[in-house]
């Protein structure tokens, strides 16, 4: 139950971010963090630091994401998306209370750190756009990854795995 | 028997030594008995209240430092945000010390920077 509780409050959070900041791919994730009064700052951190999420009282809380060469634009877009995760489903922790996430490629899937990978992948690809574009796509299957993953701003790994996990195949056998 | 905590008692000895603080004069500030004074400085753990207590006596005996010598759990409330970066770091195994130093100082920087935004309002 609470496994769910988590990430279906995780999916909430980014249909609300969809419907209320009238949203467009690819998702400008400033605008999702500056309506949430979090800064974002990028650093250059050594490689096994992804990203971070700090909220300390008396200040806003603060992103602040690896820019290292190391990191492509859409790992760092992910990254940005699932921090942001930690900051919604942290509300339910006083805002007295300090909260730290430290994220790296290793970090342990907790449910928490399942649920910000659930709503970095529901805020960067929503569900209803990925169908639209995949039947819209349909006359090109063979290029249909890649065009959605540019359209999204992720990763293609990432997009084919949205794709699997909401059971669109890859590629369409086509009729001999 | 009492708990013995080398870090601690390292922590008691290196304090009255640079304050150059004999037990007696240690006992007379806090109300803890000199023979209690040299204990601790042997590393003898003390009960909570006692580190409480020494440590709002003297200001440079950080009570969570003091805490988490002797095995206690850190007050959070009691903690300064770097201190506390620093606390969640120590058991992280996943980041080198190269990457949680690089972390504690971008947290020093935000937290300087903040101080001085607010300042300034």
């Amino acid at each position: 139950m609470t496994k769910l509780h988590f990430e279906d409050e995780a999916e909430l959070f980014a249909y609300k971010a969809w419907s209320t900041l009238k949203l467009k791919p690819p998702v400008d994730l400033n605008v999702v963090a500056g309506r949430l009064g979090i800064r974002v700052e990028e650093r250059q951190f050594v490689e096994e630091i992804d990203g971070l999420y700090i909220r300390l009282p008396g200040m806003p809380p603060i992103i602040a994401i690896n820019n290292s060469y190391l990191k492509p634009l859409v790992r760092r877009r992910f990254t940005l998306a699932h921090e942001i995760g930690h900051h919604l489903l942290g509300r339910r922790v006083s805002a007295d209370e300090r909260l730290f996430f430290f994220d790296t490629p290793k970090t342990q899937r907790t449910l928490v750190e399942r649920a910000c990978d659930r709503f970095a992948v529901s805020l960067l690809m929503p569900e209803e756009l990925v169908r639209h574009y995949y039947s819209e796509l349909s006359y090109n299957s063979e290029n249909r990854v890649a065009i959605m993953a540019e359209r999204f701003g992720v990763s293609k790994w990432a997009l084919r795995r949205r794709l699997s996990e909401l059971g669109l195949p890859m590629r369409v056998k086509r009729a001999r | 028997m009492s708990r013995v905590s080398e870090e601690f008692g390292r922590l008691i000895h290196d304090f009255l030594k640079r304050n150059n603080m004999t037990f007696r004069a240690a006992a007379l500030k806090t109300g803890i008995s000199a023979a209690y004074w040299k204990d601790m400085s042997d590393g003898r753990v003390p009960s909570e209240e006692v580190i409480e207590k020494i440590s709002s006596v003297f200001c440079e005996l950080d009570e969570n430092e003091l805490r988490y010598a002797a095995g206690y759990s850190s007050k959070a409330e009691k903690i300064d945000a770097v201190k506390a970066v620093e606390f969640a770091l120590r058991g992280n195994t996943q980041i080198p010390e190269e990457g949680k130093q690089q972390i504690i100082d971008f947290v020093k920087e935000i937290k300087e920077r903040y101080s001085k935004e607010n300042s300034a309002n």
